[in-house]
């Protein structure tokens, strides 16, 4: 299409054409930076694709919005003092496909994103320092009147050796936390402790990340193994604090 | 206002929009995850096993074959059905009368017998179409049960104490297969 | 004998896949088109309007040469079955065996009045009852058909009528059984909706190489007329597709599963993005539609916000529960599920976006049809107040359902998306009278002009056809790996080497190939249709005069 003599060579700026780009951009920066776990890159691909289409259904649903937008690409397309930036755009766009393309044919080594159980079955029992636990009965034993005393005991457990990843509100929110690949676990997400019994957050630190059957990928967790530093006794007076400082209830066997 | 249109052939058009679109949907669904459905093999479960055999043949069983855990949960609430968690124990202790093994071959070949409180009969008969395990296949379940949080007490030959679960039913899949 | 046989080492599952997919994608476009001919017919016997008439000789023109191309799909389709799966076969004809002669019976009687139907039109000119009667003649057997076929694939998902073994004991519960009637009526609707998108395709490539401007006319209008009856269809399509997987969950909760949240989950996402393609495509064609009519822009100022809604409802419809992360973004998310995803991916939250879906396409369709006229009843405020609160009234109460789904168990739930249904279709009854009384009296200050389409309408017409087409495909492939590796479920086990449920990826390829050949024969249809049309030089005399 050509430029007719005489007809407008000025663009508003507030052209279809920039505001959908505008839009487009806008709308990209808040689903990648605006939400809060991110959400996965596919995902914003394809919220995307369908934004993308709304907005073309949008501009050709008139035909007077849909001249308008393309009035800024035409004169791009045909002005004469344009012609450097027309040819460097010219020769770019292929190249970024062509860079595009041959990025995702690159074999990748990233190993299969496979599903991961996050609460497997624990074994029945488990022995610490030599003493047999049987998990479906075993209870706190530092649940009782004293409660209170021995939080006290195990908050000083927790912030020497469980802050520096969980975080000093128990939000896994600690200064190593972000360098640990998964994240440590949020205490206060009802989706953790609040789902499970006492004595199984006791197998998670006794045993830690190692411990983990495969179907919890072992491989995948940093969580230490706490069973060579801390007694039994330490170990439930930790997990009674974590619960009495989130305010959660231990769930039941059933 | 008789306008003269140039003669066009649609075809070109028309096949571009059938191409571009068979071709976004079929890339959307392959950047998807791709999950195949391949039919369960007959698991082998021979008279000298042993029992840490059976009892890991019984979990593969639960989680292919059986499709347990379509609805049952070890460890994770049980939705839609019981959660598996600890029942070789409760087992034990859950029907008077019954020992575990009695207890689980019962809730296996006849679901509805005993049904959990809080959920709906709404188990399949396992050793029918379309689960269709045989008996020695249950065996090898009923082993994994156990295993969790209760003790093993069955062998790959124990044959179900059917006088006590109610007798076996006729014309099952078992002996059309 | 075998049991199964295969030819040149291709799967035979996928050859008799792509046949039996491409004679049912005909064979619904067949026993549609002679519907609308005979609706068509009807309201143009009624008002007396030739066009019409015109029209559904147009449709008519289209039954023979589809329908002789179905037949031979349907002999190849049950060629590949006779040789690749003797034994599956010989089983199917022991019990269906008399079902299938009547089948062929039928058949001969849809020839013998398809033709009657076509090459009779102007022979029965002042005959018209007599002619509408040959057309309902034509659609009973073109439904009874249909209704054969069906109760054959819903029998090898729900057998009923045999023992365990495989043995009949009763034919008519073999026919009867769980599934068939919500089949029946899920394919009728279908039918009528794919039609309905494939007559405003062929419309469309007509309106494109149109010579002259009553030629873009009247395939404007067609295109027009052809879109209306796919929407209309398509509204209450989802009702009976809920009533046949509660059927299915019914007879065999672990199909139920097995569909839905299973081998088969992420099919349904992949469902959702067609659908919400279709639905937009729909309202932009409205959007579009209402440029050629004159003063149509006093509503233009809604088609953002009605945009906006849809665009928000499609992206909470078909946003998935689980999501695809990298192994990168699934550590960054850590240990629970994604808590906004996990929010908007479930049930209750689509069940109300896409029934504000359909309201919202109500709206657009009313602002459509609003558009050229001014109301000058007396009461018209008041009435479009009513109006317009009944659908706020409704849309609020299906969002606040929604919303308080998420705090509700499970079996109060599933009530409320009943509740949301009903509340649409209450929209429908009370709110189209209602318009049409407001609208009795009007002032007319535009008409119509048809014709008058850029060619991109006309380009949203076909994709809306292939995306219809396309969505049966899939919708086929559900069904049909429902039984995963069953011929029969639970009777006659699929021992074959293709006895798995292949992967999405791999059954769009194949759903996408299955659309390609299809439209190739639909081009090749168009094409003998315009040959025969060229011999019939009087079609535009009516304009002309």
């Amino acid at each position: 299409m050509e430029v007719k003599t005489g007809e407008k060579r000025t663009i508003r700026i507030f052209n279809p054409f920039f505001i959908s780009g505008f839009l487009l951009v806008f709308i990209y920066l808040v689903l990648k930076f605006g939400i809060h776990p991110p959400i996965p890159s596919s995902l914003i691909a394809m919220y995307m694709g369908i934004i993308i289409f709304a907005i073309i259904l949008y501009i050709s649903s008139s035909e007077s919005i849909f001249q308008e937008f393309l009035h800024p690409i035409n004169l791009f397309l045909t002005l004469d003092r344009l012609k450097v930036p027309r040819t460097v755009i010219g020769i770019f766009i292929p190249l970024i496909l062509g860079f595009w393309s041959y990025q995702m044919a690159l074999p990748k080594y990233e190993p299969p994103a496979g599903l991961r159980t996050i609460h497997p079955a624990p074994p029945d029992e488990i022995s610490v320092k030599d003493e047999k636990i049987v998990l479906s009965k075993a209870n706190n034993p530092f649940r009782g009147d004293e409660v209170e005393k021995y939080k006290k005991e195990g908050w000083e457990i927790y912030f020497s050796r469980c802050m520096p990843c969980h975080g000093d509100n128990l939000n896994g929110n600690g200064h190593w936390a972000k360098r640990i690949n998964p994240i440590p676990i949020n205490f206060r997400d009802p989706g953790t402790i609040a789902m499970m019994p006492e004595s199984f957050i006791f197998w998670r630190v006794a045993k830690g990340g190692m411990g983990l059957p495969d179907e919890g990928a072992p491989w995948d967790s940093a969580m230490p193994v706490w069973e060579h530093d801390l007694s039994a006794e330490e170990i439930w007076k930790v997990v009674l604090f974590i619960y009495e400082e989130t305010g959660f209830q231990p769930k039941k066997w059933q | 206002m008789a306008q003269k249109y140039k003669k066009k052939n649609p075809a070109f058009v028309f096949g571009l929009i059938v191409l571009l679109v068979c071709f976004l949907y079929t890339l959307f669904a392959n950047s998807i995850p791709q999950i195949e459905f391949h039919p369960p093999e007959r698991v082998n479960i021979t008279p000298d096993m042993s029992q840490r055999d059976l009892v890991r043949t019984g979990k593969m069983i639960l989680n292919e074959k059986g499709k347990c855990l379509l609805c049952h949960t070890i460890g994770g609430g049980g939705l839609r059905a019981p959660d598996l968690v600890g029942i070789g124990e409760r087992a034990e202790t859950r029907k008077k009368g019954y020992s575990s093994e009695d207890y689980l071959f019962e809730s296996l070949y006849y679901p509805s017998k005993y049904v959990v409180e809080g959920y709906v009969p709404s188990m399949p008969i396992v050793n029918k179409p379309p689960i269709n395990l045989a008996d020695e296949e249950i065996v090898a379940v009923v082993s994994f049960l156990q295993s969790l949080d209760g003790k093993v007490t069955v062998k790959p030959t124990t044959k179900p104490n059917f006088e006590k679960i109610g007798k076996k039913q006729e014309g099952d899949g078992s002996e059309n297969r | 004998m075998v049991d199964y046989v295969t030819i040149w080492g291709i799967s035979s599952r996928d050859i008799s896949w792509v046949f039996a997919q491409l004679h049912l994608n005909l064979a619904a476009f067949v026993i549609a088109v002679p519907t609308f001919a005979l609706i068509v017919e009807i309201i143009g016997f009624k008002t007396g309007d030739e066009r019409y008439d015109n029209l559904a000789k147009d449709f008519a023109r289209l039954i023979t040469i589809s329908l002789s191309l179905t037949s031979i799909l349907g002999a190849i389709f049950l060629f590949v079955i006779i040789v690749l799966y003797p034994k599956f076969f010989s089983y199917f004809s022991q019990i269906f065996g008399g079902t299938m002669v009547f089948y062929a019976m039928l058949f001969f009687g849809e020839f013998i009045a398809a033709y009657l139907y076509y090459y009779g039109w102007d022979r029965l000119k002042n005959k018209k009852l007599l002619h509408i009667f040959i057309g309902f003649f034509l659609n009973s057997f073109g439904i009874a058909i249909m209704f054969v076929a069906n109760a054959w694939v819903t029998f090898m998902m729900m057998p009923s009528g045999v023992k365990e073994t495989g043995e009949l004991y009763s034919l008519w519960e073999a026919i009867n059984n769980p599934g068939w009637w919500p089949l029946n009526v899920h394919r009728l609707i279908a039918n009528l909706a794919f039609g309905g998108a494939i007559v405003a395709a062929y419309a469309a490539s007509n309106f494109l190489s149109a010579e002259n401007e009553k030629e873009r006319e009247y395939y404007d209008w067609m295109g027009y007329v052809g879109n209306f009856i796919a929407v209309s269809a398509l509204i209450p399509l989802p009702f009976a597709g809920y009533w046949f997987g509660l059927e299915i969950y019914k007879y065999d909760q672990q199909m139920g599963i097995t569909l839905m949240g299973g081998v088969l989950s992420w099919l349904w996402i992949l469902q959702a993005i067609i659908i919400g393609v279709i639905f937009l495509g729909i309202n932009y064609y409205l959007w579009i539609g209402m440029e050629r009519i004159e003063g149509a822009e006093r509503y233009r100022k809604y088609v953002p916000a009605l945009l906006l809604v849809m665009t928000i409802c499609f992206i909470i419809w078909f946003t998935p529960h689980s999501l695809v992360a990298s192994l990168e973004e699934a550590r960054k998310i850590g240990a629970t599920l994604h808590p906004i995803l996990s929010v908007l991916g479930i049930m209750t939250a689509k069940n109300t976006v896409v029934n504000i879906m359909i309201l919202s396409t109500f709206l657009s369709f009313i602002i459509y049809r609003r558009s050229g006229k001014i109301p000058i009843t007396s009461w018209a405020r008041l009435g479009n107040f009513i109006f317009f609160s009944i659908i706020a009234v409704v849309a609020g109460y299906i969002i606040f359902l929604g919303i308080r789904g998420y705090f509700v168990e499970t079996t109060v739930r599933i009530n409320y998306s009943m509740y949301q249904v009903l509340a649409v279709l209450f929209v429908f009854i009370v709110c189209t009278p209602l318009d049409v009384a407001i609208y009795r009296k009007s002032n007319v200050i535009g008409s119509i002009k048809w014709g008058h389409m850029p060619p991109r309408s006309q380009y949203m017409l076909i994709v809306i056809a292939v995306s219809f087409t396309w969505l049966m495909g899939l919708m086929g492939f559900a069904r049909s790996s429902s039984r995963l590796n069953w011929h029969v479920y639970k009777i006659m086990e699929d021992t074959s080497h293709s006895a798995f449920v292949p992967s999405l990826g791999y059954a769009a390829k194949i759903v996408s190939l299955i659309t390609i050949i299809f439209f190739i024969m639909i081009g090749v249809i168009f094409f003998l249709t315009k040959m025969l049309e060229h011999r019939q030089e009087e079609k535009f005399k009516f304009i002309k005069e």
